[in-house]
């Protein structure tokens, strides 16, 4: 895989990225959620045909002390999961934008991605204290 | 300047009142109308007064507390100060012998029941039982993506399970259904379980090896039932130490198998504490409830033990946690860990086999009687270490009697099946002795009674 | 690092044998219920055994071998003139279904346990069955919930209000139970916010669950307004009891307004911790929850005491059995040698000790949360920008070093870096100088050579533990394939 623009993408306020590709986007968390979850030691990902709502829970991520919820930046169908990132989870730590990605949904209403921020305003938010 | 004097000055006050919330006056120091407190030397004399009030008495109860035999090694070591007053290893550097006794304990309850996952023990075994019900539950709900509702629980099972297992469930919308028993064996009715299962409404399964009336069940055919439905197959192994001789649940398809761990080193101590046993399939590891301990190494790469898998637990997930329990029975573990270190596999095999033996040669003695005292309930099936046997005698009569005889010969069935009067079930462990036996048929064929009744017949109409 | 037994084994190897039967299993069980393969359990002698859990044993930091401040876990001495009556043979050695005729003894025990514990907390009714704290608010929150459908308010009344300073049990039962949680924040000053509580507190809510005092070692000052803002919405009062040692002899719960609460045993009442349980808990109610405890109950029936197996309209069951009776009593020892003076005693000694450690950790640098003068125990934090990156985990780990179990860390979730401090009445005033001696020292490191801080501990059998590498790749059992 090439390496993101991280520009193109769509963000949520609870951390996660968007690739739109069509009508299929792919999902994953910020380079500033997996800096500050810090070691993440699972991943618990939606099964594939799970139908997701946009701002409600799609998994969990895991660290030794901690559960953070995962959400659903867009509503839509689960197509993919990626298995390489459940077996080795430190790739979200060392490839967020790429290898690091997390599922694949078929995005149900693309006008849902309206409501998400760019990368300047996301990084609005993290800078004024994150979480 | 006394220690209270010194204290208030470093803190920087006069009297310790100051220290205290604005509680209203007249709530403040309370009356507290309870006894002065006794010296050492007497809390040893009410102590002793109050031991006088539990007399000894020859006990053919079971019914799920057996009084097995315990070596004195496992609370000689059990008991030490450094794991007795240690709390939850938190601070694993400082705790690696609690945490490398409980990896010991995980491994040991793998091997006994065939399975991959474990913890480090719940409660006890009525919760155990709860608990894998509402595993099983969340399984279906959020691995399965089914709403099912319907739990198949045996009619032979143990009454406290049925209560326990009603009362953490009547608010999270489970159905529970009982299958009922083979009249002439004893055994789990096959046919009802699975035309009961052919409804994909349920969502799991609990049957006992062996059941509730020590009746072994025909494991191979649960384990093809279990092929043939969604719903997962709960084992609850009535005493671990059947599994020194008995298939294991791993060997016969159970997802989870639960258990009460009591015999394994464990006094009856009137009810507790016991230990909650779990171990189930490596897939269902991250569901379990209670704590986990894991291997790990340290720094230096040393191999080293700490708490594992956290985000489970109530600490952390709050109301998403896979349980409340927040404790492991920790120090009972550490002596059912013992027991089995010092039995091992062949003594384990012969603590099992000659509890068997004392039951059935109880049973050939009952037996041989030919009906003086009663008659086996279930001419046929398997049983381990009980067995139901219906009295000749009334059930009303035996118990009066058995104050005066100083022997409880069984845990009257009546109470919960009402199918099943004057009849008792009568267990026995490696501790049963012959003259134990001659007691109990002596007191069976009314030998007792016929002298008893004359004095005591004002209190019954028989 | 020590090696597993499993290491150590060899066959045919065994320190416990037993006689053979007269009849074998094979005579009378089909060979396809039995089993093939035995359990892959240990095989040595008995001195091998002997030596591997004394050895283990020495690994562990305890209360008899060492300071061990760790909040909200209450680790008091635990006596021993209390395994007089807990490990004696003619109450150990009693089956749970005997007749009460037949354990009187036992009964009388626990019933003059229940009624001191009556008088200790202000209720009117009991229940010792739950197996530990956490089990005891389960059930208090099932009797909770059987009395408003006995009340007709189910399922209307489905919400349990609890702050966001509580132990995580707290929602983790009341979800269990049924209910849906909502969290309200803490003010300021570590309280209930008594403005955000009322926005909750109408037909919907169940139950306010309060710990008393709270986890940052705090008397909810405002309790009798919340209560009665409470019980004006028709909503229970649920004291969380696990820091009862602040408060025996100082006030009664049951005057305080709590409708049902419950006792960690294992704390205020000095049950050992045994290296995390068996725990034993219990649950205390007012009169008109009485009928809703679960069973089974000691009821005192023609001079005799009795159990009273079923009720009509109690939750049921909790549990097998009566409850976790050695440790019933353990405490019911413990509370004889008290007395009553002593229970005001020991509360007044774990309050002082409290302050007294609480002003000498201030004066060894550590920032409390308040500077109220606090409970029974204390929470402190750090700023590790100023202490070169060292956190709150470094300086646990660092106090080990010196001989000290480390306090209770990052608890209450509310306050950052957590420490959190629980002395007991136990402790002599030199234990806690020494102490804040080694915390002072500590926290000097941390501005001199952070290095020895944050890579502590250097004197125990292992360094810091790789917590990581056993989330990610858990090892839960000893495998031959694997580990030999």
């Amino acid at each position: 895989m090439n390496m993101t623009d991280t520009k193109t993408l769509k963000y949520a306020k609870s951390h996660e990225w968007l690739r739109l590709d069509g009508n299929r986007g792919t999902v994953g968390i910020t380079d500033f959620a997996q800096k500050e979850i810090r070691d993440i030691v699972y991943l618990e990902l939606p099964k594939v045909g799970k139908e997701l709502t946009q701002g409600g829970q799609a998994g969990m991520i895991e660290s030794v002390k901690a559960a953070f919820e995962i959400y659903a930046p867009v509503s839509g169908r689960v197509v993919a999961v990626n298995e390489k990132v459940a077996q080795d989870v430190t790739l979200v730590h060392k490839d967020p934008y790429d290898q690091g990605w997390l599922f694949q949904i078929e995005i149900k209403n693309p006008a849902e991605a309206n409501n998400l921020l760019t990368e300047d305003q996301y990084n609005k938010i993290t800078t004024n204290g994150g979480h | 300047m006394n220690k209270e004097e010194k204290l208030l000055q470093k803190i920087g006050i006069k009297n310790f009142e100051e220290l205290l919330p604005p509680i209203p006056k007249e709530l403040l120091f309370p009356q507290i109308n309870i006894p002065e407190g006794k010296t050492e030397l007497e809390l040893t004399e009410y102590v002793e007064s109050l031991a006088a009030k539990n007399p000894p008495v020859t006990s053919f109860l079971g019914a799920g507390a057996y009084d097995h035999f315990v070596p004195q090694t496992v609370w000689e070591l059990a008991k030490r100060g450094e794991f007795l007053t240690a709390y939850t290893p938190y601070q694993a550097e400082a705790s690696q012998g609690t945490l490398l006794a409980l990896f010991e304990f995980q491994t040991m309850m793998t091997e006994l029941f065939a399975m991959e996952a474990t913890n480090a023990s719940l409660y006890e075994g009525a919760t155990a039982l709860a608990e894998a019900v509402i595993m099983s539950r969340r399984w279906h709900q959020e691995e399965l993506g089914l709403a099912a509702k319907k739990l198949l629980i045996p009619r032979a099972l143990h009454p406290h399970y049925k209560s326990t297992l009603a009362t953490y469930t009547v608010n999270l919308g489970v159905h529970i259904t009982e299958v009922p028993y083979d009249r002439k064996t004893g055994k789990l009715d096959l046919a009802f379980l699975e035309n009961a299962l052919n409804d994909p409404e349920a969502f799991g399964f609990v049957a006992g090896q062996p059941n509730f009336f020590g009746v072994l069940e025909d494991v191979d055919a649960l384990a093809e039932i279990r092929q043939k439905t969604k719903a997962l197959f709960i084992a609850l192994v009535n005493n671990p130490i059947t599994l020194g001789i008995l298939r294991p649940p791993g060997e016969y398809n159970a997802d989870i198998a639960v258990a009460e761990g009591q015999p394994l080193g464990l006094a009856v101590n009137y009810g507790g504490p016991n230990l909650g046993l779990m171990a189930a399939k490596n897939l269902y590891m991250r569901k379990m409830p209670g704590r986990i301990c894991g291997k790990t190494v340290d720094a230096e790469g040393k191999t080293s033990y700490t708490l594992t898998l956290q985000t489970r637990e109530q600490h952390i997930r709050r109301e998403k946690a896979t349980s409340n329990i927040c404790t492991n029975q920790s120090l009972c573990a550490l002596a059912a860990t013992i027991y089995l270190s010092l039995l091992g596999p062949k003594g384990l095999k012969e603590a099992a086999e000659l509890t068997f033996s004392r039951a059935h040669e109880l049973l050939d003695r009952l037996v041989a009687l030919k009906g003086k005292a009663g008659r086996p309930l279930f001419e046929h099936g398997e049983f381990f270490q009980e067995f139901p046997f219906e009295t000749q005698i009334t059930a009303e009569r035996l118990e009066v009697a058995e104050a005066a005889a100083g022997i409880i010969p069984g845990y009257p069935l009546s109470r919960d099946f009402s199918e099943l009067p004057n009849t008792i079930l009568i267990a026995t462990t490696e501790k049963t002795t012959p003259a134990m036996m001659d007691q109990l048929t002596d007191f069976l064929q009314g030998n007792v009674i016929a002298s008893e009744a004359k004095q005591s017949h004002k209190r019954g109409p028989f | 690092m020590l090696a597993t037994l499993f290491d150590k084994t060899k066959p045919g190897a065994r320190a416990i044998g037993f006689p053979k039967g007269k009849i074998h299993p094979s005579q009378k069980i089909p060979s396809h219920l039995l089993r093939k393969t035995p359990p892959g359990l240990p095989e040595v002698t008995e001195l091998e055994v002997v030596r591997h859990f004394t050895k283990l044993s020495q690994l562990n930091y305890s209360v008899d071998t060492n300071f061990y401040p760790l909040g909200s876990c209450t680790m008091k001495y635990n006596p021993k003139a209390c395994f007089r009556l807990a490990f004696h043979g003619a109450f150990s050695e009693r089956h749970p279904l005997l007749p009460a005729w037949a354990i009187q003894g036992t009964l009388k025990a626990l019933k003059d346990f229940e009624n001191a514990l009556l008088e200790i907390t202000g209720m009117d009714a009991l229940t010792l069955a739950p197996a530990a704290g956490a089990h005891a608010e389960l059930a208090g929150l099932l009797v909770t919930r059987a009395y408003f459908q006995n009340r007709g308010e189910i399922p209307q009344r489905k919400k349990i209000i609890i702050p966001d300073s509580a132990h995580g049990t707290n929602p983790a039962s009341a979800a269990l139970a049924g209910f849906e949680v909502v969290t309200i924040k803490s003010n300021a000053r570590g309280r209930v916010n008594i403005e955000e509580l009322k926005k909750h507190l109408n037909e919907t809510a169940a139950m306010v669950m309060i710990t008393l005092p709270n986890t940052l070692g705090l008397f909810e000052d405002e309790i009798s307004e919340i209560a009665r803002l409470a019980h004006q919405a028709g909503v229970q009062m649920y004291m969380d009891g696990a820091n009862m040692n602040a408060l025996m002899g100082i006030a009664k719960p049951g005057n305080l307004g709590f409708d049902v609460m419950h006792l960690n045993l294992h704390k205020t009442f000095s049950v050992p911790h045994g290296g995390g349980g068996p725990g034993a808990g219990v649950l205390l109610v007012k009169r008109h929850l009485d009928d809703f405890l679960p069973v089974p109950r000691i009821i005192e029936k023609n001079g005799q005491l009795q159990i009273e197996e079923a009720h009509p309209k109690s939750i049921g069951r909790i549990r097998s059995f009566h409850g976790s009776t050695a440790n019933l009593l353990w405490s019911a020892a413990y509370v004889a040698l008290l007395g009553k003076e002593g229970v005001l005693e020991a509360s007044k000694g774990a309050i002082l000790n409290a302050n007294y450690l609480r002003v000498l950790l201030k004066e060894a640098g550590l920032t409390p949360f308040s500077d109220e003068p606090c409970m029974h125990e204390a929470v402190f934090t750090i700023d590790p920008k100023k202490l070169n990156g060292v956190r709150t985990l470094d300086i646990a780990k660092r106090l080990l070093d010196f001989k000290f179990y480390a306090p209770t860390i990052y608890f209450p979730l509310i306050v950052p870096e957590a420490i959190m401090v629980e002395p007991t009445e136990t402790e002599t005033p030199e234990t806690l100088e020494e102490f804040a001696s080694a915390v002072k020292t500590i926290l000097q490191e941390a501005r001199t050579t952070p290095e020895t801080v944050k890579t502590a501990p250097h004197t125990l059998p292992v360094k810091r533990i790789d917590d990581v590498t056993a989330a990610r790749n858990p090892v839960i059992s000893w495998q031959p394939s694997r580990d030999q």
